[in-house]
């Protein structure tokens, strides 16, 4: 995929690389038959990532919206934001526009992490 | 006369004076087996029904096997029901029920008995080893401390048997002490059922535990063996059990196989059924080999578990599966990696004996109070475990070692989460949702009670998380189709009438009762639902017993009627029974029975102290909406629109209306003639049912249900 | 390997072999086992194998139990002419064992029977058939059988011992057994881990019964098919 977003500035491009504090993160959950519908959160960018990303036993589960505006609240990553909710409109099922997302959220941190200077990722917010 | 499907006897065990006695299984016919059967025991041997604790020397714990145990009914001849007085449970302990599948039941009956009576407290621990109808009480200071797997090893080392298959025949007369009778032969290891440190330490989340993942959890039946001083019991059998029409059943077996169930040759990966799809395996992450293969309970007919080339993860399944891989993703990037501590969190569970649906909901409130910094070293809640680690394997066996041995904050949660939360002074997070722990102390299962309406008023007019998946597929599949935008198998018109074909009696071809819209949520149509589940699961599937991952198959996309086996003439419930016991019991006979025990196990909360003004949920589903996009965009369900035409819709959006909820409560007790001031059963109910002995236990207790109140 | 493997005498004269196979390639035509002059048994091949994929069985042992039901109507371990054997703990494929009799060409459960219990049964392709009316209880067979687990079973309530006959004495199975006909394992297995072939597996080779029956649809389930 290719992105239309402009790099962010180096200030965003941090932020998108760091977790949120935890007041602010995202509920999100998982479809898993039969246990049914069980709960998690993300508190950065990269977290989102691996909660996308394809597996063979279930099913990520997100709002876009609730993902758009957590990337705008949270993050502060408008343009993002702006994306997602793009995605949401235009994806053809909700697991294509999961699949969308994932993609769209990896080159978000690319780009984030050529702005810091490729820095090593990092690995979601501890406790 | 034979019993056909029963061994003819039961198994009691005083444990306090180390007696083993036979109870004619003929006296409890009546009740089925499984379930029902474990009730009525319950009921004459539990000389203290007001015990509110099942760790009381009072409890009666019932391992019962059902018919269908050691048959090939399919997903029918491995289960096995276990009852009691629970633990850890809010405000009380009610008698409750587990189920577990493997090898247990089946080998029991071959042992010659239909079930175990545990009564009484041992002074030193003990384990039980039953040889067909040989019992012994061996010393069990040497396996105290054991985990659940090292016990099954050290028993069998104790028995002379070798691990592995190509192992020879083990001849049982081995020994001189079983006496002059030939004991016959056997290639199987015996089964064995334990507890490890949870249930040792009596803890409210303690499982008992068979071979590598089969385990009773929700109801702390861990616990109550261990305060019995029971460790395991060891059963090998190598006798059989009767059938009145093999024939029939090898029949009926095959038409589930050949008609219901999806074929090899023209595989059908997404069958819309619950008994006939292909195997497919439950557990919750990525399988770190293909080098593994489907492995079952005895009888099944797709096995739901695996057994892996890798070395760890075997049998564990669903839930267990699920529970550590939310913290696992915060720090590992590799889902290969990810998937491995999944799995060797699953066996630290299994080892421990330890359920761990308790962090379903749970794990994520500590972590709530860690980060809210309530919860930590020198925290208003005091805790040494490393949080930091959160994710990683030496945090998950940390974690539960704590919470099985009450040590660190286990020491406060032993006795219940709610509980604790109370004692930790966060009863508020029951209000705002941040402890999701919805009905009885026993936390939300993934299936919200404000969306799935039967699950969660099943569970609170019940006695614990219901567990029972009757109907949870229209869910999980339609929401899954939806979500990847392919056709759907059945429409919503079409899917709730075929359900609704085989709800008799109360709710056959009444689609409305499926409606779990916002106008429809309290109605009694609704109440017909959910009194049909329970009725159906306390016999059809409890007392026979059944699997609930396969039973009750409504409808089935393998058929080209796209009706399910479900009360079906060829590969019904009533058919499968009909050829093991020889009894003609039609379907709507069976739910009817089904009643009978639902009004047998309402009649022990009674006495327990039920009582309608503490049936509620927790506040949470009053007070906070299930929100749309929270868990899942969507929680798709079949719903009437104003028009009264069906199409799926999302459940999403919506909390418990308190008053409406009391109404409803009202009309539930009505329609089962309780009385509806307390919930309480009535003399004429009971004595309908030809249960007067009941009604004057009862009214002897001066809790018997008012007529017409 | 061919299909009529007999046990042929040790060291013979050219023109005794010439009569005693000439009489025993008509009785083993004719489908008898025959006892040669010097004491050796003749056995015609059985024309039925059960072929076992050891790596697709899932432990539900409902072969055995019906097995179990087919012959004697009750359900049971111990009765089963095939044993499934397996530890929970162990590692795939070592976990699951699945002993099927072999209907071995020299079968030598039935050369030492002392009764001809134990015989080929030309009604049944000479599948190897224990008389249970002509046991004696000797369980000279069982202890003969040169596999881990035997494949014959003990019949301690009855004391007679059992073997696998392919489903030929299945008065509860409701259709025809034996080779030709229907085998309860085969037809019950939910995995198809279990086939029937007529065609005679290598007798020297200890894993030539064990056979890959995991097709296209195993794979797509996601589970190795090597």
């Amino acid at each position: 995929m290719t992105t239309r977003l402009a790099p962010p500035p180096h200030e965003l491009a941090a932020r998108i690389l760091a977790p949120v504090p935890f007041a602010h993160r995202m509920k999100v959950g998982r479809l898993v038959p039969p246990v049914g519908l069980t709960a998690g959160d993300v508190r950065s960018l990269e977290e989102l990532l691996r909660h996308l990303e394809p597996d063979q036993r279930s099913l990520p589960g997100v709002g876009f919206e609730r993902t758009a505006a957590w990337v705008e609240d949270a993050v502060g990553d408008r343009d993002l934001a702006v994306s997602v909710r793009g995605i949401a409109a235009e994806a053809p099922s909700y697991v294509e526009g999961c699949r969308r997302l994932l993609e769209l959220i990896a080159e978000r941190l690319g780009q984030a992490r050529e702005v810091v200077g490729g820095g090593p990722t990092r690995e979601g917010g501890s406790l | 006369m034979a019993l056909y499907g029963y061994a003819g006897k039961i198994l009691r065990l005083d444990l306090t004076a180390r007696k083993a006695t036979a109870v004619d299984t003929a006296r409890y016919r009546r009740w089925g087996g499984g379930h029902g059967m474990a009730s009525a025991l319950f009921w004459d041997f539990c000389r203290d029904k007001t015990i509110k604790d099942g760790r009381d020397p009072a409890n009666v714990c019932c391992v019962m096997p059902g018919p269908f145990s050691g048959t090939i009914v399919p997903s029918g001849g491995g289960r096995c029901e276990v009852t009691g007085v629970g633990v850890g449970m809010d405000p009380i302990s009610w008698y409750t029920r587990s189920a577990i599948g493997g090898r247990f039941s089946a080998m029991l009956k071959y042992a010659g008995w239909d079930g175990v009576v545990i009564e009484g407290r041992a002074s030193e621990p003990v384990w039980v080893e039953i040889q067909n109808s040989e019992v012994r009480f061996r010393d069990a200071t040497r396996l105290w401390g054991l985990d659940t797997w090292a016990t099954q090893d050290e028993i069998w080392r104790l028995q002379r048997r070798r691990r592995g298959t190509r192992t020879g025949w083990h001849d049982l007369n081995d020994r001189a002490e079983w006496g002059a009778a030939d004991q016959g032969r056997t290639t199987q290891l015996s089964a064995i059922m334990t507890i490890g440190a949870a249930g040792e330490h009596q803890t409210a989340h303690a499982a008992l535990i068979h071979d590598a993942g089969n385990g009773a959890g929700q109801g702390g039946f861990g616990a109550v063996w261990g305060s019995k001083n029971l460790k395991a019991i060891s059963v090998i059998g190598t006798g059989s059990i009767e059938v009145a029409d093999p024939a029939a059943l090898l029949a009926a077996r095959l038409v589930v196989k050949e008609k219901y169930t999806a074929s090899w040759e023209r595989p059908d990966f997404w069958t819309w059924s619950r008994l006939g799809n292909l195997p497919r395996p439950i557990i919750q992450s990525t399988p770190p080999t293909p080098d593994r293969r489907p492995q079952s309970c005895q009888g099944c007919n797709n096995g739901c578990r695996l057994r892996f080339s890798v070395g760890y993860g075997n049998e564990s399944a669903c839930q267990e599966t699920s529970w550590y891989a939310p913290f696992i993703g915060r720090l590992v990037k590799d889902r290969i990696k990810a998937g491995e501590i999944n799995l060797k969190a699953a066996d630290i569970v299994q080892r421990y004996g330890f359920n761990s649906f308790v962090y379903q909901t749970g794990l994520h409130w500590l972590e709530h109070l860690v980060e809210e910094g309530a919860l930590g070293p020198g925290r208003r809640i005091h805790s040494d475990l490393p949080w930091s680690q959160l994710g990683t394997l030496e945090f998950a066996e940390a974690l539960t070692r704590a919470l099985s041995t009450r040590t660190d904050i286990g020491a406060d949660l032993a006795d219940g989460w709610v509980q604790a939360a109370r004692k930790w002074g966060r009863e508020e997070d029951l209000h705002t949702g941040a402890l999701q722990f919805s009905y009885w102390g026993w936390p939300e299962h993934g299936y919200d009670p404000r969306a799935e309406l039967e699950w969660g008023y099943g569970s609170i007019m019940g006695d614990r998380d219901t567990n029972t998946h009757c109907f949870n597929a229209i869910f999980t599949s339609v929401s899954a189709a939806v979500a990847y935008g392919l056709p759907l198998r059945l429409e919503a018109g079409e899917l709730v009438s075929l359900v609704a074909k085989k709800l008799a009696p109360y709710a056959k071809d009444r689609p409305e009762v499926l409606d779990f819209s916002d106008a429809n949520m309290y109605s009694e149509a609704v109440a017909q639902l959910v009194r049909w589940q329970q009725h159906y699961c306390r016999f059809w599937k409890n007392s026979t017993i059944l699997c609930d991952l396969k039973w009750p198959d409504f409808y089935n996309t393998n058929v080209p009627s796209l009706e399910g086996a479900t009360g079906s003439p060829d590969g019904g419930e009533q058919v499968f029974w009909k050829a093991v016991t020889g009894e003609d019991l039609s379907f709507e006979g069976g739910v009817e029975r089904g009643r009978q025990i639902w009004n047998l196990d309402n009649a022990i909360w009674t006495l327990q102290g039920r009582h309608r003004d503490i049936v509620h949920f927790a506040p949470y589903l009053y007070e906070h909406e299930y929100e749309h996009g929270e868990l899942f965009p969507f929680y798709m369900w079949p719903c009437r629109d104003g028009d009264g035409k069906w199409a799926y819709t999302d459940l999403m959006g919506r909390k418990l209306d308190r008053a409406k909820f009391e109404q409803w409560k009202t009309t539930f007790y009505t329609l089962e003639g309780w009385d509806t001031a307390s919930g309480w059963p009535t003399r004429r109910t009971l004595e309908a049912m030809d249960m007067k002995f009941v009604a004057d236990a009862l009214a002897a207790a001066g809790r018997l249900g008012r007529e017409g109140a | 390997m061919a299909e009529n493997d007999t046990t042929t005498p040790g060291a013979v004269t050219r023109r005794r072999f010439l009569r005693d196979t000439s009489l025993a390639g008509c009785a083993v035509a004719a489908g008898a086992q025959v006892l040669l002059a010097d004491g050796t048994l003749v056995i015609p091949a059985s024309q039925g194998f059960l072929l076992v994929d050891l790596k697709k069985c899932q432990g539900c042992s409902t072969c055995m139990m019906a097995c179990a039901l087919a012959h004697t109507g009750t359900a049971s371990y111990t009765l089963a002419r095939i044993q499934i054997q397996q530890d929970s703990f162990a590692r795939f494929p070592d976990d699951v064992f699945m002993a099927t009799c072999r209907q071995c060409a020299d079968a030598p459960c039935v050369r030492v029977c002392p009764t001809g219990a134990n015989a080929p049964d030309p009604a049944f392709g000479n599948v190897r058939r224990i008389d249970p009316a002509k046991c004696i209880g000797c369980r000279s067979c069982v202890a003969r059988c040169p596999y881990t687990p035997a494949r014959l079973q003990w019949d301690h309530a009855r004391q007679v011992a059992l073997k696998c006959d392919l489903c030929a004495d299945t008065p509860h199975l409701g259709s025809r057994g034996g080779p030709g006909g229907v085998q309860t394992c085969v037809r019950v297995c939910p995995e198809k881990a279990i086939s029937f072939t007529a065609t005679m597996p290598d007798q020297k080779d200890l894993h030539s019964y064990e056979v890959n029956l995991r097709d296209r649809a195993w794979a797509k389930l996601g589970m190795s098919v090597k």
